[in-house]
């Protein structure tokens, strides 16, 4: 079941009428039914649209309101929907389980923690709506506690070498553990690229305390740092997956009174502002959410929230085009690397990433997250 | 008649009507349909066979002899795939 990011960057030019479809969907939910009854009428490709829909992580989602509203799909494409639908839950219930056993490990060595994304996410979010798509899991401790968390997850099987781990110390947010099913990120810090590092305690310091279904108190992010983080990780994935906006939705759903002058300044404060604020654009364009922090911008912020649109607009229409030749693949790469500088808030931040970016490649070496 | 209850490394998760098991101790997962999961649920909270038949008899206004045999079929089934154990 764990699967690499899909490598897909859906966009509005890319021709698959699927991916259009999945997204005017998901605009509709979860509250207009009638608008998702009406499009479904539409649809000829049920198969294509399941299998968009899997590759966004909102298959079970939108599947199991599909059939609720009696959208007529064909059986071959509800029994595959089933399929995937008990692989996914099996494989929930298996991220659910090791989850706390890790959350024990931890709390035995007296290590707080906070559990980020994953499982507990889609429980939040999604409800009894469905099983949110996570491929392994994400906790959160102190930088101090690093070695201690590693050594308490020990007994369950999780290991990283110190090659491994001094690698991910000098350049990215977390050790990635794949010694043991399902793999664990266990980060040290919440968050670093764009030139930023946003370090974990402010964000343990803020953490809220959730209850779980089992009954089980678990840290989670505070409601305007997990945006912010949500915002931040789904941009660093280049939004690849419709289901990290979808989250985005349902989150402000779920916390109306959201604190937005706060959110902006916090995203000032570890500068993610423009990767945020394009989070923001692109949750409005694609699933026609408004959020009170486009609204905040300073006009210089707003024309460079244009850039960033144009720069990215370019980068996947030159990923959506064949780039067998030489040129093309050049003019990807370079319209890929400067819509991922124009995501940094600062100048000097931009010109060394693509200074960075220039030399490694010259190398034939790629950044680590830390400098991207 | 003998009484079961869920192996303790067996969890379960509703899937609308249905529902699904995982051993984790071997990582094989099964489905239950809306029936399947009628029962599964009262064994979790440590109803004997004949309790559930019971319930599940007057529930479904079903023929009791039936019923009977559907959950002792599927009580094996469980019980071969080690999801169930004697309580």
């Amino acid at each position: 079941m764990p699967t690499r990011y899909p490598d897909i960057m859906p966009h509005r030019d890319n021709g698959v009428v699927a991916e259009r479809q999945l997204e005017r969907f998901m605009a509709c939910l979860p509250e207009d039914e009638a608008a998702l009854a009406a499009g479904a009428a539409e649809v000829e490709d049920w198969s294509a649209l399941l299998r968009s829909a899997v590759d966004h992580g909102l298959e079970d989602y939108l599947f199991r309101r599909l059939i609720r509203i009696g959208a007529g799909l064909p059986d071959a494409t509800v029994a595959r929907f089933r399929q995937i639908q008990s692989r996914k839950a099996a494989w929930t219930l298996h991220l659910i389980a090791q989850l706390d056993r890790i959350l024990d490990a931890l709390a035995a060595a007296d290590i707080p923690a906070v559990a980020l994304k994953g499982p507990l996410l889609g429980e939040r979010l999604y409800g009894a709506d469905g099983f949110r798509s996570s491929s392994d899991l994400d906790v959160l401790v102190a930088y101090a506690q690093l070695r201690p968390a590693l050594a308490a997850l020990a007994p369950l099987g999780y290991r990283a070498d110190e090659i491994a781990l001094a690698r991910a110390l000098a350049g990215d947010h977390n050790v990635a553990l794949d010694s043991a099913s399902p793999p664990l990120e266990l980060h040290f810090h919440l968050f670093r690229r764009f030139g930023v590092t946003l370090r974990s305690d402010d964000f343990l310091a803020r953490a809220a305390p959730y209850q779980t279904r089992r009954g089980r108190l678990v840290q989670t992010l505070a409601p305007e740092d997990e945006f912010l983080f949500l915002c931040v990780h789904a941009a660093a994935h280049s939004f690849a997956r419709l289901a990290w906006l979808f989250d985005l939705k349902l989150l402000l759903g779920k916390q109306p009174a959201l604190d937005w002058d706060a959110l902006l300044q916090r995203a000032r404060d570890w500068r993610v502002l423009t990767s945020v604020a394009f989070a923001c654009a692109l949750l409005r364009q694609r699933l026609g959410v408004e959020t009170p922090l486009l609204a905040r911008l300073t006009g210089r912020q707003r024309q460079w929230l244009g850039v960033n649109e144009r720069l990215f607009d370019q980068a996947m229409r030159r990923y959506n085009r064949p780039r067998n030749s030489f040129g093309a693949k050049l003019g990807f790469f370079l319209a890929s690397q400067l819509y991922q500088s124009s995501l940094h808030d600062r100048w000097r931040s931009r010109a060394r990433f693509l200074g960075l970016t220039a030399l490694r490649t010259l190398q034939g070496r790629s950044l680590p997250p830390g400098d991207a | 008649m003998t009484s079961f209850r869920p192996h303790p490394s067996v969890v379960s998760t509703d899937v609308e009507d249905a529902m699904v098991l995982l051993h984790l101790d071997t990582k094989r997962y099964f489905t239950l349909n809306s029936t399947g999961a009628a029962i599964w649920k009262r064994l979790s909270q440590g109803k004997a066979e004949d309790e559930i038949v019971s319930a599940l008899a007057e529930e479904y206004d079903a023929d009791p002899s039936r019923l009977a045999a559907s959950v002792r079929r599927l009580l094996e089934q469980l019980e071969k795939a080690a999801l169930i154990e004697p309580a």
